[in-house]
């Protein structure tokens, strides 16, 4: 997949001009992506080392009620515990992700400003609900 | 490769020259490369349990065996188990950056939305993993997630195709082991590498 410079879009004035800015040598950032990922492997190793993931309960064991969901889900689980499964199941995460989808549209429509508070509201929303829902199961 | 590597798609991924901005770490705080990194890990400790994981009424005891008996088994598990959380954090940690440092603005709206595709099948795959542990836990899961499809007109079938027949007991089927490992992982896999092939058409450096 051969890309030469003139198949390029017309690149905007930001870009055209960060292409003037000082060059220097791929190794330096090779260098510093090493740092990081032998850090991030660290990280990881030492989450591994630390933290046994366990199993979950048997199938064959007695049946215990469980309702109970991935971290992941747990805005969603937390919403369902109260709310319809329409709206807490499809509604509310299908609109939120349009809002991320239509985000760009959202800063030309509203303004930059407006569009990083309507997506941090909407991340606050999830998180925290996410939150919610985790110390609520660990009680 | 000599001059023509520099036309290459390897050439243009690693051009031998970047611009001295890309260097600042407030730049990317290196979450895309981070993301990538948790792919990279979760793809190759993936591929070590596919040799003995067994997807349905033997998903528990294979992941049991795979946890207690095998040399490095449980640590391997461990592995793709955390790689997986640290996938999903730097995922939506990497779109924080991204909105913060307004970076979707146009020329690279279609990797904005690239992007946000990306999120949601990585979300997705927790998910999918989460079934496949083949506990009651994820049999509850699985139920909660089925119930979800089946309050859609046709709901039922789309559940059969993509969650199988799990029991409440067991969310491992074969249905779910093919999403989770071949579909969803190759999509990620795909759209990552058009989502580094765009950064670097929007002007950017790569992924880290």
């Amino acid at each position: 997949m051969d890309l030469i410079e003139s198949d390029r879009p017309q690149v905007p004035a930001e870009v055209e001009q960060s292409g003037r800015q000082e060059k220097v040598p791929l190794i330096e950032l090779q260098v510093r992506e090493y740092i990081g990922t032998f850090l991030w492997l660290g990280l990881l190793f030492a989450l591994t080392a630390s933290f046994k993931v366990p199993l979950d309960s048997s199938p064959k064991a007695a049946a215990v009620s469980i309702s109970k969901a991935p971290w992941v889900f747990g805005a969603i689980q937390w919403l369902l515990q109260r709310w319809p499964a329409w709206l807490s199941g499809w509604v509310l995460p299908l609109l939120s992700m349009a809002v991320l989808f239509t985000l760009p549209w959202w800063g030309r429509k509203v303004g930059k400003t407006w569009a990083w508070i309507i997506f941090l509201i909407l991340s606050l929303v999830w998180v925290g609900l996410t939150f919610l829902y985790w110390s609520e199961s660990i009680n | 490769m000599g001059k023509q590597g520099n036309n290459s798609f390897t050439g243009h991924i690693r051009p031998r020259q970047i611009r001295a901005g890309a260097l600042r770490l407030r730049a990317t705080f290196c979450l895309g490369g981070f993301s990538f990194l948790a792919f990279i890990v979760l793809t190759i400790t993936g591929v070590l349990l596919l040799f003995y994981y067994q997807p349905g009424d033997r998903a528990f005891a294979s992941l049991s065996e795979i946890n207690s008996v095998l040399p490095y088994g449980g640590f391997v598990r461990s592995l793709h188990f955390w790689a997986g959380q640290m996938m999903v954090i730097s995922v939506f940690l990497h779109m924080v950056r991204v909105v913060w440092s307004r970076a979707y603005r146009p020329l690279r709206e279609l990797n904005w939305i690239t992007g946000v595709v990306l999120f949601g099948l990585t979300v997705i795959l927790d998910y999918s993993g989460y079934l496949l542990r083949g506990g009651q836990e994820s049999g509850a899961a699985a139920t909660v997630g089925q119930a979800l499809f089946t309050s859609l007109p046709e709901g039922q079938a789309l559940a059969t195709v993509f969650f199988g027949q799990p029991s409440p007991l067991n969310g491992s089927t074969l249905n779910m082991f093919v999403w989770h490992v071949f579909i969803l992982a190759g999509a990620v896999g795909f759209l990552q590498m058009f989502h580094f092939w765009r950064i670097r058409r929007g002007g950017g450096v790569r992924p880290l």
